[in-house]
C-alpha cells in the first residue's frame, strides 16, 4: 500500500488535536473511576452541556461587543462558560444521582448514570419547548413571571438549546503556516498547547496540592482516607467539578473546531474517550492523557487501512484488544484492589 | 382421604405465600387465556391491539434473552441489539429475493439463534478478565458497530436501503401471512422462551450464576468456573435475541438499519429494570409497562425520554429492585452492601496516583 | 501417612510488603494442622494462595502431589479443597440450602441442556444432591432453616452453615479460617468438638487459622506459627507453647 505522505501527515496532526480532546474527556471518566471505582456513563452529556454552555455565553459576549473589543478575553471567558455550565452539571448529577447511591452494588449507579445521561441530552433538545411551556402556565390566570420577562427567557433558552444543530462562530479559521506539503492550522496549534497546559496544571494539582493528595487517598482507600480526616464527600464533589470542568473545556474547542454542535454529539466522544482512560490505565491521570493521544493517533492510522465510516470501529478494536492482552492499561491502573 | 386433602388446603391457604402464589397462577391462566383469544372475538381496533400485544410479546423475549445476561449472569450489557440483529439479519438475507436464498424459517430459526449465541461468546471473551463495568462500554462499543457494520457492508445488507421482500414462516402447509398468525407465533415463542428461563433458573446452572453474581470470588472458590457461567450467559441471553429478530424480521417483512439502533438495547434494558432485574414475571410486567407507558404518556410524547431518563435515576435510588422484583435481586439491589474489611493489612494495593 | 498438602518457600508480597515469606508447610493425611500467629501475620494470605485466590511470586503448593500454583480456584475446589472465611462469606441472598447446593457444584453434572430438558438423570441427580444437602443442615443443625436467606441467619448459624457448604464439596483437605471468631468460650468448645467430629466422619484432613493460640492446643496435631509472613515455630501444640520465640511474639505486643 503507497502511503500519500502529506494526506498521512495532516491526518496525523489532526489525530494530536482530536487526541487532546479525548484525553480531556477521558481525564474526567479516570478520576471519577479512581475515587468511586464507577464509569460516569453521563460524562458524555457533561462535555455536551459544556459545549453548549460555551456557545451561549460565547453568543452573549458577543451581543455585548466584548468579541470586538477585546477577543482574547472573550475567548477565555467563553471557555470559562462552558467549563462552569459543565461543572454545575457535574456537581449537581453527583449530588442528585449518585451520592445516594454510593453504597449500592455497582448497578445501580450505572443505570441511574445511564438515565441521567438520557435526561441531560433530552433537557437540552427540549429546553425551549420546556421554557414555552412553562412561560404558557397560568395560575389563577396569573403567568409566573411578568410578560416583559417571558420573551426574553423564553428566547434565551431557545438560544441555548434545541433539537436543531447549533454553530459556533467561525474563529478557528482554516489559516495556518506550511512545512513543506504539510498544512498545520494555527487553531490546531492553539488546540494542542493548550490542552498540554491544562494537564500540566492538573497534574502539579494532583501531584502536590493538599486536594490532589486527598483525591489519591481516597482513590487508593477511602476507608482509610476517611480515618485519615478527610472529607469524602467533598473530595469526590470537587473530583467531579475538576473533571467536569475539563470535559467543558474539551467541549468548547470541539465546537469550535468542527463548528457544528448537537445534543447527540457526546456518545462517541464519550466512548472513545473511555477507550483512552481505560488504555493509560483507569485510575492513571497521566495514563488518560497518554492514552487519549495514542487513541487519537491510533484512529489518524487506521484511516490508512480502512474507510472513513469505520473510524469509530478501530477505537473499539483497540479498547477490545487491550482488555484481552493489557488490562490495567498502559501505565497501570491506580484503584482500589478488591479485597478478600 | 378427603380430610387429609382439607388439612393440607388449609395449611397451605393459612401460610399466606402459597394462597398468593395459587392467586397469581390463577391470574396467569385467565391472562393466558384472554391473550388466546383477543384475535378470535371482534372488537374495535383489534387489528391494533394484535399488533401492539404481538410487539409487547416480541419485546418480552428479548427481555427475557437480556435477562438471561443481566439478571441471571450480573452482567450489564448495552448492546443487546447486536444478538437481535444478527438474528433478524440472518433470516433476511437468507430468505428474501436479495440473494435469491428462500431458505425455510424453521432452518434459519436456530441457525440464526445459534449464530447470535456465538457472537455473545465472543464478546464476552474479552471482558472476562477484567471488571464487569467495562462490560457496559464494551457492549455499547459493539452496539454501535453492528450499526455501523449494518449501514456500511451493503453488498450484504443494502445499507440503509434496507432488505425487503423477507418470507413469511410456513407450517404444515400454513403461510404466515396475517397479523394473527404472527400474534400466535409471538405468543408461543414467549411462552417456550419464558419456560426455558425458568427451568434455567432453578437448576444447577442457575444457581452457580447466582452465586456468580453474589460474590464471584467465592463462587469461583466453591468450584464454579466462572468464566465458562459468563460466556454462558452470553451465549443463551444472544441465542434468545436471535430468536427474536428472526421473528422480527418475517413479521415486518423488511428490515432497516434503523430498526437496530441504541434505543432497542436501552429500551429492552428499561423493561428489565422497571419490572425487576432477574425476575421473570417482572419481565413481563415491564414489557406491558414500557407500551403502555407511551400511551398513558401521549400527552407528553415529546417529553418522553427526558421522563424515562429521569425515572431512571429515581428508580434506582427509591426501588431499585424494580416493581416486581426477584427475591434475590431485591436483596442485592436494594441494601446496601458493604465490602468486607480486609482480612489483613497486607491486601491493600500499591501504587501511586502520579 | 502419605501427605496431604506441602508447601515450599511460599511467597507473596504486595507492593514490597512481605505478607507471606518463604513458607514451609506439610500436611499429612487426616492431622488438624493448625497455623496461628498475631492478626496481619498473613494467615489468611497463606490461604488464599493455596485456594488460588493469590497466585504466590515463588515456591511450590502440592495437594496430593499435584502443583496447584497458577491452577485457577474452581479446579482447586474440584481437586477437593474446600473453605470456609474469616469474615463470613455466604451467598447472602441464596436460601441455606441452595448455599449448600452451590457448594456441592463441582460434584454434580447438569449442564445448559440437562436444565432445561430434565431427563431423568437430571432430575435424579438433582433429588439425591437435595438430600445430601439436608442431611449436612441437619449435621450442623440447621435442619428447620433450609429456607431460610443465609443472610437472615444468626451469626452462628452462618458460621456453621459456611462449614456445611465447604463439606458439600466432598472435599480431602477443609480449610477454616477462624472459625471460632466472635463466639464465646462455649461456643467455641462447641465447635472445636465439632470439627474433631467432621474430621472423623468424612476422613478429612485440616488446616486451621486462629489468632488465639489457646484455642488450637486441645484438637491440633501440628501447630505453624507465623509472624510478619515467616514461620517462626513449628511443632506439637506443647512444643510450640514452650518455645520463648512463640510467646516472645505473642507477649512483645499486644494481640489486638
Amino acid at each position: 500500500m503507497s502511503i500519500n505522505w502529506p494526506v498521512f501527515a495532516d491526518q496525523l496532526i489532526n489525530g494530536l488535536t482530536v487526541g487532546s480532546f479525548y484525553a480531556l474527556i477521558a481525564l474526567g471518566y479516570t478520576m471519577v473511576y479512581g475515587v468511586l471505582l464507577m464509569i460516569n456513563f453521563a460524562h458524555s452529556e457533561i462535555f455536551m452541556v459544556g459545549a453548549y454552555s460555551g456557545l451561549f455565553t460565547m453568543n452573549r459576549l458577543a451581543e455585548m461587543g466584548l468579541y470586538e473589543t477585546s477577543p482574547a478575553l472573550a475567548i477565555l471567558l467563553t471557555f470559562l462558560g462552558g467549563a462552569i455550565g459543565a461543572a454545575l452539571t457535574g456537581v449537581t448529577l453527583e449530588r442528585l444521582a449518585y451520592r445516594p447511591l454510593r453504597k449500592a452494588t455497582r448497578l445501580a449507579p450505572l443505570i441511574s448514570a445511564i438515565g441521567a445521561s438520557f435526561f441531560l441530552q433530552e433537557l437540552v433538545r427540549l429546553l425551549p419547548t420546556i421554557g414555552k411551556a412553562v412561560m404558557g402556565i397560568r395560575l389563577g390566570g396569573q403567568s409566573l413571571f411578568p410578560v416583559n420577562w417571558q420573551q426574553s427567557i423564553i428566547k434565551l433558552m431557545d438560544d441555548f438549546g434545541g433539537s436543531k444543530v447549533k454553530i459556533y462562530p467561525g474563529i478557528m479559521t482554516t489559516a495556518g503556516f506550511d512545512i513543506g506539503d504539510i498544512h498545520v492550522r494555527y487553531s490546531q496549534v492553539v488546540i494542542l498547547v493548550s490542552s498540554l497546559l491544562i494537564m500540566a496544571a492538573l497534574y502539579l494539582l494532583v501531584r502536590y496540592t493538599r486536594l490532589g493528595k486527598a483525591m489519591r487517598a481516597v482513590a487508593e482507600d477511602k476507608e482509610a482516607a476517611a480515618l485519615m480526616g478527610i472529607d469524602i464527600n467533598q473530595i469526590i464533589s470537587r473530583t467531579f467539578l475538576i473533571g467536569s470542568m475539563l470535559a467543558g473545556v474539551a467541549g468548547v474547542m470541539m465546537g469550535m473546531y468542527y463548528l457544528q454542535i448537537r445534543t447527540t454529539m457526546g456518545f462517541v466522544p464519550g466512548i472513545k474517550a473511555f477507550t483512552a482512560a481505560v488504555l493509560g490505565g483507569i485510575g492513571n491521570i497521566p495514563g488518560a492523557m497518554l492514552g487519549g493521544y495514542v487513541l487519537g493517533l491510533a484512529e489518524a492510522i487506521g484511516l490508512q487501512f480502512l474507510p472513513a465510516v469505520y473510524k469509530d470501529v478501530v477505537a473499539f478494536g483497540i479498547l477490545v484488544l487491550i482488555l484481552i492482552f493489557k488490562p490495567t492499561g498502559i501505565l497501570g491502573e491506580v484503584v482500589a484492589q478488591k479485597k478478600l | 382421604m378427603r380430610s387429609r386433602f382439607v388439612t393440607t388446603l388449609f395449611e397451605r391457604i393459612r401460610s399466606d405465600v402459597p394462597a398468593m402464589q395459587w392467586f397469581l397462577r390463577g391470574l396467569t391462566g385467565l391472562l393466558i387465556i384472554a391473550l388466546l383469544v383477543i384475535p378470535l372475538i371482534p372488537f374495535q381496533q383489534q387489528a391494533l391491539w394484535v399488533r401492539v400485544i404481538g410487539y409487547t410479546g416480541l419485546y418480552i423475549v428479548l427481555g427475557l434473552g437480556l435477562n438471561v445476561i443481566l439478571g441471571f449472569g450480573g452482567l450489564l450489557h448495552l448492546g443487546f441489539v447486536t444478538f437481535y440483529a444478527i438474528g433478524a439479519y440472518t433470516y433476511a438475507i437468507l430468505a428474501s429475493d436479495l440473494f435469491g436464498y428462500h431458505l425455510s424459517f424453521w432452518v434459519v430459526l436456530p441457525l440464526a439463534a445459534t449464530l447470535a449465541a456465538f457472537t455473545g461468546i465472543l464478546l464476552g471473551i474479552p471482558v472476562l478478565r477484567t471488571r464487569g463495568d467495562y462490560l457496559a462500554i464494551i457492549t455499547l462499543g459493539f452496539g454501535e458497530i453492528t450499526r455501523i457494520l449494518i449501514t456500511n457492508l451493503r453488498s450484504l445488507t443494502k445499507g440503509s436501503q434496507g432488505i425487503i421482500g423477507i418470507d413469511d414462516p410456513v407450517l404444515f402447509g400454513v403461510t404466515f401471512d396475517s397479523g394473527t398468525h404472527y400474534y400466535y407465533l409471538i405468543f408461543a415463542f414467549a411462552i417456550f422462551v419464558i419456560f426455558i428461563t425458568t427451568r434455567l433458573s432453578n437448576s444447577r446452572v442457575g444457581r452457580a450464576w447466582n452465586a456468580m453474581r453474589e460474590d464471584e470470588d467465592v463462587a469461583r472458590m466453591t468450584g464454579i468456573n466462572t468464566g465458562h457461567y459468563k460466556l454462558l450467559a452470553f451465549a443463551v441471553g444472544g441465542f434468545i435475541g436471535g430468536l427474536a429478530g428472526v421473528i422480527f424480521a418475517a413479521w415486518q417483512g423488511s428490515i432497516f438499519p434503523d430498526n437496530f439502533n441504541l434505543f432497542v438495547s436501552i429500551n429492552v434494558l428499561c423493561l428489565i429494570i422497571i419490572g425487576g432485574v432477574g425476575s421473570i414475571p417482572g419481565v413481563i410486567v415491564g414489557a406491558l409497562a414500557l407500551i403502555a407507558l407511551p400511551d398513558i404518556l401521549r400527552q407528553f410524547s415529546e417529553y418522553r425520554l427526558l421522563i424515562f431518563g429521569l425515572l431512571l435515576v429515581i428508580m434506582m435510588i427509591l426501588r431499585p429492585a424494580g416493581f416486581l422484583p426477584s427475591k434475590r435481586l431485591q436483596i442485592e439491589l436494594g441494601q446496601a452492601r458493604e465490602d468486607p474489611p480486609p482480612d489483613n493489612a497486607a491486601s491493600t494495593t500499591g501504587g501511586k496516583a502520579s | 501417612m502419605s501427605i496431604v498438602l506441602e508447601t515450599r518457600q511460599v511467597t507473596k508480597n504486595f507492593g514490597g510488603l512481605m505478607a507471606v515469606n518463604r513458607v514451609d508447610l506439610v500436611v499429612p493425611e487426616r492431622a488438624i494442622a493448625s497455623v496461628i500467629g498475631p492478626n496481619g501475620a498473613g494467615k489468611t494470605t497463606f490461604f488464599n494462595c493455596v485456594s488460588g485466590f493469590y497466585t504466590p511470586e515463588e515456591g511450590q503448593i502440592e495437594f496430593q502431589g499435584q502443583s496447584l500454583v497458577g491452577v485457577p480456584p474452581y479446579q482447586i475446589a474440584r481437586a477437593g479443597i474446600a473453605r470456609t472465611y474469616q469474615n463470613i462469606r455466604l451467598f447472602p441472598a441464596m436460601t441455606a440450602l441452595e448455599n449448600i447446593l452451590v457448594g456441592r457444584h463441582s460434584r454434580l453434572k447438569t449442564g445448559l441442556i440437562g436444565a432445561i430438558v430434565r431427563p431423568s438423570a437430571a432430575v435424579r441427580e438433582e433429588q439425591t444432591a437435595s438430600q445430601y444437602a439436608l442431611e449436612l443442615l441437619d449435621l450442623v443443625g440447621l435442619m428447620g432453616e433450609a429456607n431460610t436467606l443465609a443472610r437472615n441467619l444468626p451469626y452462628g448459624d452462618q458460621r456453621r452453615l459456611e462449614v456445611a457448604r465447604a463439606l458439600a464439596n466432598d472435599p480431602t483437605l477443609l480449610m477454616l479460617d477462624e472459625p471460632t471468631a466472635g463466639m464465646n468460650p462455649q461456643e467455641t468448645r462447641d465447635m472445636m468438638a465439632f470439627i474433631l467430629r467432621i474430621r472423623d466422619e468424612f476422613s478429612l484432613t485440616i488446616l486451621l487459622i486462629e489468632h488465639d493460640m489457646r484455642v488450637v492446643m486441645g484438637v491440633s496435631d501440628q501447630v505453624s506459627v507465623l509472624d510478619y509472613g515467616v514461620k517462626i515455630a513449628e511443632g506439637t501444640p506443647a512444643e510450640v507453647q514452650a518455645n520463648p520465640i512463640v510467646i516472645e511474639a505473642y507477649l512483645g505486643r499486644p494481640t489486638e
